[in-house]
């Protein structure tokens, strides 16, 4: 059955009703709450007065101590868990460095630069692209992920894309390989 | 970090495990939940504003009691707890005390049983508030609430807590 909008009405005009008649219950409360906080001028009043003298013996509940068990387990916790995000960051950026560094060693491979044929060209640098690209990608992503919680003292982790860069064997690479590319090309 | 981390535990690790005491009834619950919220403060304490600790932990702590509240109940309802477990809780808050301590110790222990039993928030209310005396705006912060909500809802849960606490003293009398 639908309401009439007198019911509608009627129903809301309840609902202000009950609302007004709410808040007027929630002021009183609220400044009785603030004379039991006051703590004066109860003595007319004895349910607040009540209510003051059994705030007052809740106070006197003491809050235990934290067993030491739980105390240490919690320390124990926080000593452990940075450390492996450090060294974390570390494995990856010597993963990193060793990766590059085989690929990029000239005493490798004995070949001389004039045997490379085009399509070796290509994929060497491709694959060397790809590497470079992702190792960047990898110390980016560990530098968001742990550079903020990294408290030790030594480790300059906002220059890893850098040192990437700077690898030594990327420089021997390309020495070794730029003269004959236009070659080749 | 790690002595602004240690700072906070031993700053707040009592009164948690006190607000979890107060809402379970079992104590080696309420350890583990403590336990767990200072591990994860550790591990949001970069993204945490210096000084909203404690609320934190406080909303952390008492959202993980109502949790397991609810587990409870869905398990076996809250009426069927073990009498033993209540025994357990006892033994926590008075300690293993002489005979002289007896009234203190029922005392006691109908207080913390009729703050189990008053309906959120007013029981976290009750404990943050009047137990621990934390300050209106910290208590209003973990709560959701208004500071205004705070005061009003903290003053009818009072009078909640001494009507049961009257009503429990006069069943024992007749």
């Amino acid at each position: 059955m639908n309401k009439s909008p007198e019911s509608r009405s009627n129903e809301t005009s309840d609902t202000a009703e009950r609302t007004s008649q709410e808040d007027a219950e929630f002021d009183r409360d609220l400044a009785r709450e603030e004379r039991v906080l006051g703590g004066a001028g109860l003595a007319d009043d004895a349910a607040l007065g009540a209510d003051r003298d059994l705030r007052r013996t809740l106070a006197q509940l003491e809050a235990p101590q934290l067993p030491p068990h739980i105390r240490e387990t919690v320390l124990d916790t926080g000593r452990g868990s940075r450390l492996p995000m450090a060294w974390a960051a570390i494995a990856a950026a010597v993963v990193l460095s060793v990766i590059t560094l085989s690929v990029a060693d000239p005493f490798e491979s004995p070949g001389r630069p004039g045997d490379l044929s085009a399509q070796d060209w290509a994929q060497l640098s491709l694959a060397i692209e790809t590497l470079n690209a992702q190792g960047q990608q990898i110390a980016q992503v560990t530098q968001r992920e742990v550079g903020a919680h990294l408290s030790l003292p030594d480790i300059e982790l906002p220059q890893m894309p850098l040192r990437i860069d700077a690898l030594p064997g990327s420089n021997s690479f390309w020495r070794w390989f730029q003269p004959s590319a236009p070659q080749t090309r | 970090m790690r002595q602004r981390f240690e700072q906070l535990v031993d700053a707040n690790g009592g009164r948690l495990l006190q607000l979890a005491r107060l809402m379970l009834r079992s104590a080696s619950d309420a350890e583990d939940i403590v336990q767990d919220s200072l591990i994860k403060l550790w591990n949001h304490l970069p993204e945490l504003e210096p000084g909203s600790e404690p609320a934190w932990l406080t909303t952390c702590t008492r959202n993980a009691c109502l949790d397991r509240l609810r587990a409870q109940q869905r398990q076996s309802g809250l009426l069927r707890q073990a009498w033993t477990v209540d025994r357990e809780l006892d033994r926590h808050i008075v300690g293993d005390g002489p005979a002289a301590h007896a009234t203190l110790f029922e005392e006691r222990r109908r207080l913390h049983a009729a703050i189990r039993d008053l309906p959120e928030p007013g029981r976290s209310l009750i404990i943050l508030r009047d137990i621990q005396d934390q300050d209106v705006a910290t208590v209003a912060e973990a709560l959701d609430l208004t500071p205004n909500q705070v005061k009003v809802y903290t003053f009818r849960a009072r009078r909640a807590l001494r009507k049961q606490l009257e009503d429990r003293r006069h069943e024992q009398v007749a």
